[in-house]
């Protein structure tokens, strides 16, 4: 959750910062390695996911916290956001790209996996375009007709 | 090892995609016939698990379509467009259910523009069993002009509705002078065939969730549900065998996949090969024998030539318009104005389509400058993307086939059974490839002129490369009247053996330029209707 604050939207609201943190935490809690991954109209090869992710995110984690201990003498849980920010903005500012990961599996770092997991939501999509179009849900075909409705005030993930 | 398991039947066809069932509903529901169907992978994903499956691949990349392929069967080479699906529903299972027709031009290149070569059937001969396709799959269209979108009979669904993205579309490409309309596909705007109507699940490609787009699987479902069929999964057709006298085919013998000491043996008056542009030239030349050393069906020696498909220029423009990536990203919108251009100074036919489109748009965790964002910083940023309108365009165009557009057999990789595995390797026609180059510029040019019309900028342009294969192939058994340059007849017949069909994408003779899976399945339908005249009719 130290992450998901420093990390995710503050303007999203703590209950629904809550709410990414857990379905992330469900979401890779129940990965499967080595799944067959689907192979496209013009693929010939076979390919699987890749190993899971979870211990070196988790390696990570700890990492940031004796970091924390290091810098700040106290866990990353109990810093200000700014200080965690910083610590977080040191780590991925080394990290090559701009972008979130389209796969969240393939993340180098916890940060951007939970990032990148939240970003591919529904809600989130929403947020972006600032309009309720709920990608990726089934939906009424007919609706396509008109623009998307507008956010309403208090609309969050 | 025992002896072999036979099976009979009236009729016999090799492959469950959806010519084969196109095909096995046809003959099914108008002859009074026995029919085997042969699949060498298993049964596909059910539709009640399908919802399920989408979420899989939604959340972790896993196929909905597991097990979908026989592990040592496989093709090499330029095999782009070819994927290896071996279930019941074949490849379509991975289809996103878009059917647009072939023009009428595409069956008379040679007489009309002196390239490539002629088929041997109409458009017109062709548009009756297109009806058909169009109505046992349940296509949702849109008549476009009558001039552009010729059709005897009105779509069996009314249009997909289009999406306000599409509409302020439309009447961009009208400033640049282009006409569009909707893409017809096989997906239920109304409730058909006892399936839902679409729900923009936006997941058409690579998984349905309701059932509402067409998939093969329903149709072999219903069939032997009805005992109309008898479905054989997880058995390898490896050998056609003739009788050296008459030509005939005698039996076809297989290998369980699952039980790979385990023979069967299919007999049956006709046998339909509908397995599409790989494994069906790959099971003729694998047929040889004394009496036929270059394989069954191959007197012309053009079995596995000629393989034919097209390929694309593709570019994201920018414009001023209010769009929404993902109110229903799957279905576009397409002209066939570029694919009847009338007389031409230099050969040049393609398609168009257009989609809303999110290039440009993805989430970030650093700005331009390399700086980290994080929290609101993050979605300020993405949202500053988010409010430009982007369309994607892409336009397919006819690539004419090289005689050596081959697949042979690789002896150095062999499957189980020691059989060698088809080697691919698409190549143009020397007039395409002379013709590649301004073609792509061309196409280039009407992506410049829509992009100034709207105001726009082209901020990505791409070609697909040209030495991976080719999309939505074909070929490989192409049609033709001549035993001497064809393999098979108009109707799917061999040449070489009365009682041997080949139907679907090998029987190409060119590929057009657009998705090609409504023209191979009303290919079989023609097969079946010539199948189907060799036995009585159901009372």
């Amino acid at each position: 959750m130290a992450v998901g604050e420093a990390v995710l939207p503050e303007s999203i609201g703590a209950p629904a910062r809550s709410a990414a943190v857990a379905a992330f935490l469900a979401w890779i809690g129940d990965y499967r390695p080595v799944s067959e991954e689907m192979h496209g109209y013009g693929d010939a090869e076979i390919t699987y996911t890749p190993a899971d992710p979870a211990p070196g995110w988790n390696a990570q984690l700890a990492a940031l916290d004796l970091l924390s201990r290091a810098k700040h003498r106290t866990g990353i849980a109990a810093l200000d956001l700014a200080r965690r920010r910083a610590l977080l903005t040191a780590q991925l500012s080394r990290l090559p790209g701009n972008r979130l990961p389209a796969n969240p599996i393939t993340a180098p770092h916890v940060a951007l996996a939970l990032m990148a997991h939240w970003a591919a939501t529904s809600a989130a999509i929403d947020l972006a375009y600032e309009a309720r179009i709920g990608a990726g849900n089934c939906r009424v075909l007919a609706e396509v007709t008109r623009p998307p409705l507008p956010l309403a005030p208090g609309d969050s993930p | 090892m025992s002896a072999a398991r036979e099976i009979e039947s009236d009729i016999c066809i090799v492959g469950s995609g959806i010519t084969a069932a196109l095909m096995a509903e046809k003959l099914a529901a108008e002859r009074d016939v026995t029919i085997t169907v042969v699949e060498a992978g298993g049964h596909t994903t059910p539709l009640r698990e399908r919802a399920l499956r989408r979420a899989r691949w939604q959340q972790y990349g896993e196929t909905p379509w597991p097990n979908d392929h026989v592990d040592d069967q496989n093709a090499l080479g330029t095999a782009y467009g070819f994927s290896p699906s071996m279930n019941v529903g074949g490849l379509a299972m991975h289809w996103g259910g878009v059917t647009p027709r072939f023009s009428p031009e595409d069956f008379r290149l040679r007489t009309l523009y002196g390239v490539g070569d002629d088929w041997p059937i109409s458009y017109e001969e062709l548009d009756p069993f297109y009806q058909e396709a169009e109505e046992r799959m349940g296509i949702a269209g849109e008549q476009g002009p009558p001039e552009m979108d010729p059709r005897g009979q009105p779509f069996p669904m009314p249009a997909l509705p289009l999406s306000q993205n599409l509409q302020l579309l439309r009447e961009w490409a009208g400033k640049a002078g282009v006409t569009m309309w909707g893409q017809p596909s096989a997906k239920n705007s109304v409730p058909y065939a006892g399936r839902a109507s679409c729900q923009r699940c936006d997941t058409c490609y690579p998984i349905c969730p309701t059932g509402a787009k067409y998939s093969p699987d329903f149709s072999f479902d219903a069939l032997v549900r009805a005992g109309r069929v008898r479905l054989e999964t997880e058995t390898l057709v490896r050998r056609i065998h003739a009788d050296a006298r008459t030509g005939r085919i005698t039996h076809l013998s297989a290998n369980s996949t699952r039980r790979p000491g385990e023979t069967v043996e299919f007999r049956a008056r006709s046998y339909v090969l509908a397995a599409g542009f790989t494994w069906t030239p790959h099971l003729l030349l694998l047929s040889s024998d004394a009496r036929f050393p270059d394989g069954v069906a191959n007197r012309s020696g053009l079995v596995g030539k000629y393989l034919c498909g097209h390929r694309n220029v593709a570019a994201q423009i920018q414009l001023p318009l209010p769009l929404f990536p993902g109110v229903n990203a799957q279905h576009s919108l397409v002209t066939k104005q570029f694919m009847r251009p009338g007389a031409l100074a230099r050969y040049m036919r393609h398609d168009l389509r257009v989609w809303e489109s999110s290039f440009g748009q993805e989430p970030r965790f650093k700005d331009a400058s390399g700086g980290v964002l994080l929290g609101d910083a993050m979605l300020a940023e993405w949202r500053s993307r988010a409010r430009r309108g982007v369309a994607r365009v892409r336009a397919y165009y006819d690539v004419l086939p090289a005689r050596e557009s081959e697949l042979r057999l690789d002896p150095t990789v062999r499957n189980a059974w020691g059989d060698p595995m088809p080697r691919l390797a698409f190549r143009d026609a020397p007039e395409s490839v002379e013709l590649r180059g301004p073609t792509e510029q061309a196409i280039r040019e009407l992506f410049a002129r829509m992009a100034r019309a709207g105001d726009g900028t082209i901020v990505s342009s791409a070609s697909a490369a040209g030495d991976i294969g080719q999309e939505h192939p074909g070929g490989g058994c192409r049609m033709g009247t001549d035993g001497a340059t064809s393999v098979v007849d108009r109707d799917g017949r061999a040449h070489d053996h009365e009682n041997l069909f080949i139907a679907g994408a090998p029987t190409m003779v060119t590929a057009s330029c657009c998705n090609g899976t409504l023209t191979f399945g009303a290919l079989g339908l023609m097969t079946a209707a010539r199948v189907g005249r060799d036995f009585p009719a159901r009372a």
